[in-house]
């Protein structure tokens, strides 16, 4: 249960698309983790890497000390709960539900059997339903289901919450935070949703151009950003010493997103401070002036 | 490695011997309700039909199947491993379901003068038959994610060259072709196992979970 997963300098291609460009990472056992970037960024990439299930071009990815690749002790430790899709390699994915809970029985040296029964009833979700056969939402429950009565202590999910409405997305979250209090196992959830997942994860991890661009603890992250508006002269003065990460105008307004803001933050200058909430955070950073 | 042997049991060996038993059992019964010989070629051809769902079974070995085992965290090599001993237990249920056959054949139908598709004393190139089938139906899904007509032609090529075996090796005691005929065709099979087997280890020690 305290065994850290550390990746150094991984290194990522698909032909010329580099993905991960030396990367390092260390997770720490006993936190829930949100793993956010956009579309494209690398955070499939990232955790198949992570957890063997994917290549690396070079680096290490190590759990506990020991390589992760093709090595039992680790492999026995993770779970890495991905998307299921409506086809697989041989067409339409005509397995059933029952198939993977069967499978993930076998595989999974922690699994919970009657763990699994339980949230299938709390998801009303048939076990002989195939998998093709089901909506987005249900297919996200299905693996939800899997990561959650794997009982690994190192489990990660990837976009869990993709198709579920909002009372689900709900469940999940409290469901994940139900399980993290009673085993204090390492959860990593990778998300678009940041929002609503923010008041979860005890440390948020951006990812962009293949690399981690920040690890922090998530109030602390947030904490630090601000939006400063007024007029562009009050605005300029209220920023200064602080860390300016974009403009905009608004009429006569300008609003600065900055970073470095101390708590209790009060400018000598006639200007409003909003704090930023995650994903404004995680927009400021990652956006590349995009939208602020 | 016990967690893939017990998958493989209930993946690929429940749906391969399962189907070559129903097989077995519905070509029995047909044969014996309709003994007028409407469904003959079923019993005689068991041994083709046991080529044939060995290909197909074994498809998703290394497509859906591998993926899932994959995918929770089973090793590639230990896979590959479960993955031969599968293919040896397959093939040993095949043989006993074809001598099975083959002395239901004799017995119950030997008025009819069934013509059973193998021959006992040349049991060795069935077995190397349905060993290769069960390997190069692994290779068709590898070939499949490059190049889906590739997938169809090493079936087809394949299934040619087993079905010749098969033929040539029931006459080949009464000395109508060349005796070493079958011995060479089945070594030309074999060439195409071993071959099917180095691609499907390269393939699965580099594979990623799709």
């Amino acid at each position: 249960m305290d065994k850290c997963l550390c990746a150094q300098n991984i290194y990522k291609s698909y032909k010329d698309n580099c993905v991960l460009s030396g990367l390092n990472l260390t997770l720490e056992p006993g936190k829930i983790y949100g793993l956010l970037g956009r579309n494209g960024a690398g955070k499939t990439t990232l955790l198949g890497v992570l957890t063997a299930q994917n290549r690396l071009d070079s680096g290490s990815v190590t759990y506990g000390g020991e390589p992760v690749w093709e090595n039992r002790r680790a492999l026995d430790d993770i779970c890495f709960s991905r998307e299921l899709s409506g086809a697989n390699l041989s067409g339409q994915n005509t397995f059933k539900i029952s198939f993977y809970l069967k499978a993930a029985s076998m595989f999974y040296k922690h699994w919970d059997g009657e763990y699994a029964e339980k949230l299938l009833e709390e998801f009303h979700l048939d076990p002989d339903k195939q998998i093709c056969k089901l909506s987005k939402g249900q297919m996200s429950m299905v693996t939800i289901v899997l990561g959650l009565a794997s009982r690994a202590p190192l489990t990660i999910f990837d976009e869990p919450v993709s198709g579920l409405d909002v009372v689900m997305r709900e469940r999940f979250y409290r469901l994940l935070l139900d399980d993290y209090a009673e085993t204090g196992r390492t959860f990593v959830v990778s998300t678009h949703i940041i929002e609503e997942a923010a008041g979860a994860f005890e440390e948020v991890i951006f990812l962009d151009g293949g690399r981690i661009i920040e690890k922090a603890p998530t109030e602390e992250l947030i904490s630090q950003f601000a939006y400063i508006s007024g007029l562009e002269r009050e605005v300029q003065k209220a920023a200064a010493g602080l860390q300016v990460l974009n403009r905009s105008s608004i009429g006569a307004r300008t609003v600065y997103a900055v970073r470095g803001v101390k708590p209790g933050f009060r400018p000598d200058a006639d200007v409003d401070v909003t704090p930023m909430n995650l994903q404004k955070v995680f927009v400021t950073m990652c956006g590349h002036g995009e939208e602020m | 490695m016990k967690a893939l042997c017990k998958y493989m049991c209930f993946t690929y060996l429940k749906y391969y011997v399962g189907s070559l038993f129903a097989l077995g059992a519905a070509a029995a019964l047909l044969n014996l309700l309709f003994p007028a010989g409407f469904f003959q070629s079923y019993f005689e051809g068991f041994s083709i039909y046991s080529l044939v769902m060995a290909l197909i079974a074994t498809t998703l070995l290394t497509g859906s199947w591998f993926n899932v085992a994959l995918s929770m965290g089973a090793r590639r090599r230990d896979y590959f491993i479960a993955m031969q001993l599968s293919i040896i237990v397959g093939v040993a249920a095949s043989m006993v379901l074809i001598y099975a056959m083959q002395f239901i054949s004799e017995h119950a139908f030997s008025k009819y003068g069934y013509d059973f598709m193998f021959n006992p004393g040349m049991a060795p190139h069935t077995v190397i038959a349905v060993f290769a089938a069960q390997l190069v139906g692994c290779l068709c899904t590898v070939a499949g994610m490059w190049k889906k007509w590739l997938s169809v032609a090493v079936c087809v090529v394949y299934m040619m060259l087993a079905v010749t075996v098969l033929l040539v090796q029931m006459t080949a005691l009464e000395g109508i072709f060349w005796f070493s005929l079958p011995w060479i065709l089945s070594g030309v099979e074999l060439l195409f196992a071993a071959g099917a087997e180095f691609i499907v280890l390269r393939y699965m020690n580099r594979a990623v979970v799709r």
